[in-house]
């Protein structure tokens, strides 16, 4: 009595490492292998007569490691999606949206920016000498230009 | 280890052949096709792998499978030959001869 449900648990834990090992596969799959894994499992069980622990366990055993046998199922399978690649090529559509939304901002605004300073500096050049009294350390042979000038 | 790994490239392409030519010698139902093949080490590893080999023959068309109701135990599914099985293990038969005689030739594993 007690043999017959260790068996039992013994089935059931063989046919769940089967699913785990298959996890990357298609389910229908997997389903079609574990009722067919289990339709050989009670035949061969039925054909024991006595059935003892050991009996089982040598069944379980001849029909192999779990990871074997999806291995060769796996044989002309298409691979398991790939989860990790989707997200970052949405991660690089929103860097390229942030970068062209950047662009389009950043460019007129430095280009309203130039256009103002060199518009300042032409303006400011035209009374020449304050512009550069302001910002140059050796004003001397700067003011001695407009006076060459001058006298010229 | 090395050894393991040239059984089963060899297996790969002719084992589905074998099961296809048992059958043909009339239906059987997995637990005995499975236990036929694995009698001979050669031919393959473990028992359970057969399973997903059988599945792929089934969706081929090359094996049908039926249930049917079994003296000791629950229904068994039986697997037959189809008639494009059939055809194709009659292909494999007439490559088999020269692809094999070929390898022996070249390998120096021929009968003299």
């Amino acid at each position: 009595m007690t043999e017959q449900s260790t068996g039992d648990v013994l089935v059931a834990d063989y046919l769940a490492r089967v699913r785990r090992a298959g996890a990357g596969l298609p389910p229908d799959r997997v389903d079609e292998l574990v009722e067919d894994l289990s339709a050989h499992i009670a035949a061969a069980r039925a054909e024991l007569g006595v059935e003892t622990e050991t009996a089982l366990r040598t069944l379980l055993d001849r029909l192999g490691d779990p990871t074997a046998i999806i291995a060769e199922a796996a044989v002309g399978e298409p691979v398991a999606p790939p989860a990790p690649v989707a997200p970052p090529r949405k991660r690089g559509l929103m860097v390229t949206l942030l970068v062209l939304l950047g662009v389009v901002i950043i460019v007129p605004v430095l280009a309203c920016a130039i256009g103002l300073v060199a518009f300042n500096y032409y303006q400011v050049g035209g009374s020449g000498s304050g512009v550069v009294v302001d910002s140059g350390p050796a004003p001397a042979p700067t003011r001695s230009a407009p006076s060459v000038e001058s006298t010229g | 280890m090395a050894a393991e790994t040239i059984s089963a490239w060899l297996r790969r392409g002719t084992l589905e052949y074998c099961v296809l030519a048992l059958l043909g010698s009339g239906p059987r139902y997995g637990v005995e096709l499975v236990r036929e093949l694995a009698a001979s080490p050669a031919l393959t590893a473990t028992e359970g792998t057969l399973y997903p080999l059988l599945s792929r023959l089934r969706r081929s068309g090359f094996v049908d499978t039926t249930w049917q109701e079994s003296p000791v135990g629950p229904p068994r599914r039986y697997y037959t030959l189809t008639a494009a099985g059939q055809r194709a293990l009659a292909e494999f038969r007439q490559e088999w001869v020269p692809f094999r005689d070929a390898v022996d030739h070249v390998m120096g594993t021929g009968s003299p």
